[in-house]
Parts: C-alpha cells; structure tokens; sequence
C-alpha cells in the first residue's frame, strides 16, 4: 500500500546512488545520470533541495542545526542496572538467611515440636560430609550431647560441647547422600523441651542444597530475585534493540 | 551501475524497450499502450473515479515516463512501476496542492502539471519553509546533527568529518549524509502535511464563522 503523503523514488536502484552525486570520485556517466533521475523523481529531488535549503538557511542564519548529545537509552540502563541489584539483593539474601524448613503434611497425634535446632533445619538437603549443627541455648544447661544418626544406614557418632555449635571432626565425617537424625539433648536431660531437641537432614552436593536453599529460601526475597532477573533481561534486551535501531 | 533488465517487466515491455533502445519507429505508441492501462487503474484508484484531473495527469507522466527512457539509454528497472510512481507522485502533489489552495488557483492546472522540475518546496512561503525545515532538523537523529554540523556549519572537508565520526570511508560520510536527508526529507514531508491540515482546519471553521456570521 503506497503512503498517500511521502513521495516515492521512480527507480530505487538508481536514486539509491544518490550519495554518489556528493563523491567526487563518481564517474561523470554515473553522476549525469543521478541528475537525470533527479529530473524526473520528485522525492530525489526534494531530497536534493533540502540540502541546499539547509546549506542557504545556515549561512543566512534562517535555520540553525540543534546541538545534541548521543542519545542515551538511560532507561533500559537503568531497568538492567536495577534488576542486577535486585536479583543480587534477592540471592545473597537466599544465601545467607536459614531455609525454613520443610516438614510433610502427616496427621499426627502428637503436638509437632517446637525446635530449637537452627541449623540444619528440619529435612535440609546441606553441603559437604561436615555439616554446622547449632542450637539455642537452654536456660540452666551445663553442656549438651549431640547424637547424629543416620536412617537407612549404620552411620552412629555421638559427642559432648559446653557450646551451642558443633562441627564434626574429619573422622566423624557423614557418609554423602543419606539422611541423618539429629537430637540434641541438654545437660541435666530434664532441661529438654517436650519432644526434645531432634531434626532431620540429608548430605548432597553443593547444587543440590543450593536448589533447597532456592525453594525453601525467603519467598521475599526469591519475589526479589526472579523480579530482578525478569527487569535485567528486558533490561539487556532493550539495549540491544536500541542499539541495532 | 550495469545492471540486467528487471524480471518484474512483461515480455511486451522488454521487447518494447529493446525496440525503443534500438531507435525502432512507433516504439513510443506501443509503449503508451502498454502503460495506459495500469496508470489509469492507478490514478483512478490514488485520486477518486470522478477527480477531474485523472487525464490530465496520465498524460502528463505518459509524456515524463517517454522523455526520461529517451535520455536514459541505460535504463533496467521496472518500467511499469516507474510510470506509475511518477503518477503517483503527482497525484500527492496535486491532492496536497488542492489541500493547500482548496479556494485559490495560483496558476493553471495544466501549466503546473507541465513544470515537473518544481519541488513542493516552491509552494511553500519562505518563512514557513524554514520554521518546517527547523521543526525538522530537530527531530533528527543526534547522529545526523553532528554529520550536518560539520557539513554545513563548520564547512569541514571530508577527511575531517570522515576522522570525527570514526567513519571507515569518506564514501560513508557521503552514505550517511543522504540517509540523515532521506530521512529529514520523509519528517519534512509529515509535517508540511500535518501543519496544511491545520491552515485548511483553520481557514474552513473561519469561513464556516463568516457564513453563521452572513
């Protein structure tokens, strides 16, 4: 569909050369027949007259050429800048805060334990064969005995600290990719809360409970990060298309 | 700039054109056979079936398109689509003219349709011509400001301007420069139509206002 205002070129192939009419290294045939073409084609006319328009209007002062800088697309600079700050905000926050932990659905009689075990939470997927156990203290205890048992295998340790941390030694190290029982019981043992100290938790590769820190980290912040992630994209995409534009 | 002969042109066409090339006599008649057809469709279909001018303006690009393949002996491209974008072409300034001078004929039709060499620009008073040509240069790119700067303003020679702009040829300053015209030339264009609207809007509800007022 022709455009009702905008002229259109007679013979593309030719007007397409126009710039050649500026060279002065065109050939006098090619340049003759530009001039030609420009006789009869209105838009390639006009093309011309406003050159020389633009050169009249400057040096009498009618028109003057604007003064601007590049054109900066602040926006998307932003938007990309931004999204890289909230979806860093978003993982560091996943990183260093505790996953909640994931408890099953399973009616019970019992009340569910109010634990007081920090690390690992209940059914944590941790890193590495030497995990960080810590707790909260208990009021009036003297020191704790941590028993760490696995489920399925015959993985046993047991072991006494007066603080409210432990790390396995090398030889206690925990056997990869098994679940493990934790209990934690206070000395005196009558210091204990109902149901005890206990927790559940699986060894895996650093993947792996980073995918658990990512699905049972702060809904907050993995809000922040995926939003973040979502803004740095179309943030980047919009770059590239203005540049190509 | 050799190039074949368009694939887009009928057999009829490439054998008149050869024949036209090869100075055959009544060449010019047949051709005008050949194109009446498809430049009446396309004129008829640009303006309205009842514009008065149809004849007038298929004429004038019949007698364009002959006068320009008789001093282009190289000419390859799509002989149809040249003669009807010539009319086309005409019909935009006719429609713009007719917009513009809806109440004044400055000059015959016939007269004006003969001078094809005019640009719009010439329609146009001087001062307005430069308040659009300024509307326009404005919107350009920032690119095209400093190619034109150092053009126009600073008068730099090629080499300079080709250094400034971190160009790889002097022929790309010359390339760059027709695209930044190409360009104002299609702004110009829009708003010259934009402010005609307006002048036609204005000068109707002003003789709509002298009518109530008769």
């Amino acid at each position: 569909m022709a455009d009702l205002n905008q002229y259109e070129c007679i013979d593309p192939q030719v007007g397409g050369d126009l710039w050649r009419l500026d060279d002065p290294s065109t050939e006098p045939a090619t340049a003759e027949r530009l001039r030609l073409h420009c006789q009869f084609c209105a838009a390639c006319r006009l093309i011309l007259a406003l050159d020389t328009e633009i050169k009249t209007g400057v040096r009498t002062g009618r028109v003057s050429i604007p003064h601007s800088t590049p054109h900066r697309p602040t926006g998307f600079l932003w938007l990309s800048g931004l999204g890289a700050a909230a979806m860093a905000a978003g993982l560091t926050t996943i990183a260093v805060l505790p996953p909640s932990a994931s408890h099953t659905m399973m009616p019970t009689r019992a009340p569910i334990p109010t634990s007081t075990i920090e690390r690992p939470v209940s059914n944590e997927v941790v890193p590495g064969d030497r995990p960080l156990v810590t707790w909260t203290p208990l009021p009036g205890a003297r020191a704790y005995e941590v028993s760490i048992r696995s489920v399925e295998g015959d993985y046993s340790w047991q072991g006494q600290t007066e603080e409210t941390k432990l790390k396995l030694s090398r030889e206690a190290a925990l056997p990869a990719h098994q679940r493990y029982r934790l209990a934690v019981t206070p000395i005196p043992a009558h210091l204990a809360p109902e149901g005890g100290l206990r927790s559940t938790f699986t060894t895996g590769t650093r993947f792996q409970a980073a995918m658990y820190r990512l699905t049972h980290g702060s809904r907050m912040a993995l809000a922040t990060g995926i939003a973040g992630c979502l803004a740095l994209v179309t943030g980047l995409i919009g770059l590239v298309w203005v540049r190509q534009r | 700039m050799n190039r074949p002969l368009s694939s887009q042109n009928s057999p009829e066409i490439v054998e008149a054109l050869q024949m036209l090339q090869a100075g055959v006599p009544g060449t010019s008649d047949l051709l005008v056979e050949l194109l009446r057809e498809p430049l009446s469709n396309d004129v008829t279909r640009f303006l309205s079936p009842d514009h008065p001018d149809i004849e007038d303006v298929i004429q004038e690009t019949l007698v364009a398109t002959l006068n320009y393949l008789s001093r282009d002996v190289e000419f390859h491209g799509d002989l149809v689509r040249l003669a009807v974008t010539i009319a086309r072409n005409r019909c935009r300034d006719l429609m713009r003219r007719n917009q513009r001078w809806a109440q004044i004929r400055i000059e015959p039709l016939a007269d004006w349709l003969e001078n094809p060499q005019k640009t719009i620009l010439e329609d146009i008073e001087e001062s307005e011509r430069y308040s659009i040509l300024q509307e326009a240069l404005e919107k350009l790119s920032p690119e095209c400001h400093k190619l034109l700067k150092f053009t126009y303003l600073e008068e730099m020679n090629t080499e300079d301007i080709r250094q400034s702009m971190g160009l790889q040829s002097r022929q790309g300053v010359y390339y760059r420069k027709a695209g930044c015209l190409r360009r104002l030339k299609k702004l110009f264009h829009n708003l010259m139509d934009k402010r005609s609207i307006h002048v036609t809007r204005g000068a109707r509800s002003n003789r709509e206002r002298g009518a109530d007022r008769g």
